[in-house]
């Protein structure tokens, strides 16, 4: 049996068991545009994804999103950065869950579909987000965003975008050029290739009213609080001014 | 070197606060111009020549005539490397 979910502004069939973990994304009366084959749920999920991705409407950039007090914060990254971990813990920091694989844009407007996919995270991880009890250490499995604890709506915008490396030692925060994040979402978007000028333009135009940092580093909390404490101070300073 | 620089027609340009933004579709690149070497693409419109570019940039700076006449030629020959200026070789051939 499947289920035919909204997901980056394309309809897909899901196998329903993999729809009830995906229970934030809206469901749809249309005909799907692609059906996920059923199999293991990361094997799903990945396909889901990799299904949206091809028929979305929307600019996708491969990052984490998450929803802060002045807007929404984008993490552009590869696989292989920890962005689902990094996400994890600034859910963890008070932050809401928009997506910890795609920042869906549209092109005309800069506003974010939410793409509130469950996380795949390893048992070390999962304390960061509060469950329990927690797989093995070193076993991945997909937290439903049904259990946590704030998820937030499409319709935001890009307030900040956060380029962040790992490297030893403390975390660090500093503002960059914002020529580097246009550099680095197009060089992450997943779909550009079909509208490459309007995309270009849209990113721009997303990056033109954003706040560009460079971040560095070692453990994901440390940066989450780090963001949490400049973040919410960059907010509460704007609504004083 | 070639005179009378122009934009390539496949470059998409955006100005970013002090900065260009340049992107050519064909090889899906960015390129981030700073104030400077942005100074150098919005002159090469096709009707200067490099020298005329370098002579107007050193009145607005200030600056030393024969350094920017430097400068902006290696500016040029690197954006013509790039594909992102293209013009009429000297003698207009």
């Amino acid at each position: 049996m499947t289920v035919t979910l909204q997901v980056l502004g394309t309809a897909i069939a899901v196998p329903a068991d993999l729809a009830r973990q995906l229970s934030r994304l809206p469901t749809t009366d249309g005909p799907a545009d692609a059906e996920v084959p059923a199999g293991d749920p990361a094997q799903a999920l990945a396909e889901l994804t990799r299904l949206a991705v091809a028929h979305s409407p929307l600019l996708c950039v491969h990052a984490g999103v998450v929803s802060g007090p002045d807007g929404l914060i984008a993490i552009p990254g590869e696989s292989g950065l920890g962005k689902t971990t990094l996400v994890a813990a600034l859910l963890r920091a008070g932050f809401g869950y928009v997506s910890d694989e795609a920042l869906a844009l549209d092109r005309d407007s800069g506003a974010v579909t939410a793409f509130p996919r469950p996380l795949s995270l390893r048992g070390d991880v999962w304390p960061l987000i509060g469950l329990a009890p927690a797989p093995p250490p070193d076993e991945e499995r997909l937290v439903s965003p049904a259990a946590l604890e704030r998820t937030a709506a499409s319709g935001a915008r890009v307030r900040h975008i956060v380029l962040a490396r790992r490297v030893p030692g403390p975390p660090q925060l500093d503002p960059a050029p914002r020529g580097e994040a246009v550099q680095a979402l197009l060089r992450r978007a997943f779909n550009h290739y079909r509208a490459p000028e309007a995309s270009f333009r849209a990113v721009v135009a997303v990056v033109r009213t954003a706040n560009v940092w460079k971040a560095s580093y070692a453990d994901a909390p440390d940066l989450a609080e780090l963001l949490r404490r400049r973040l919410t101070h960059s907010a509460s300073a704007t609504a004083a001014r | 070197m070639i005179d009378y620089p122009s934009p390539a027609p496949s470059v998409v340009v955006e100005d970013l606060d002090d900065d260009v933004c340049l992107y050519r579709a064909d090889i899906d690149e960015v390129l981030v111009l700073n104030q400077s070497a942005g100074d150098v693409w919005r002159l090469a419109d096709g009707r200067r020549t490099v020298s005329a570019i370098a002579d107007q940039l050193a009145r607005v700076y200030d600056a030393n005539e024969a350094a920017v006449q430097a400068d902006v030629r290696t500016v040029v020959a690197d954006l013509v490397a790039r594909g992102y200026l293209v013009g009429a070789a000297p003698g207009g051939s």
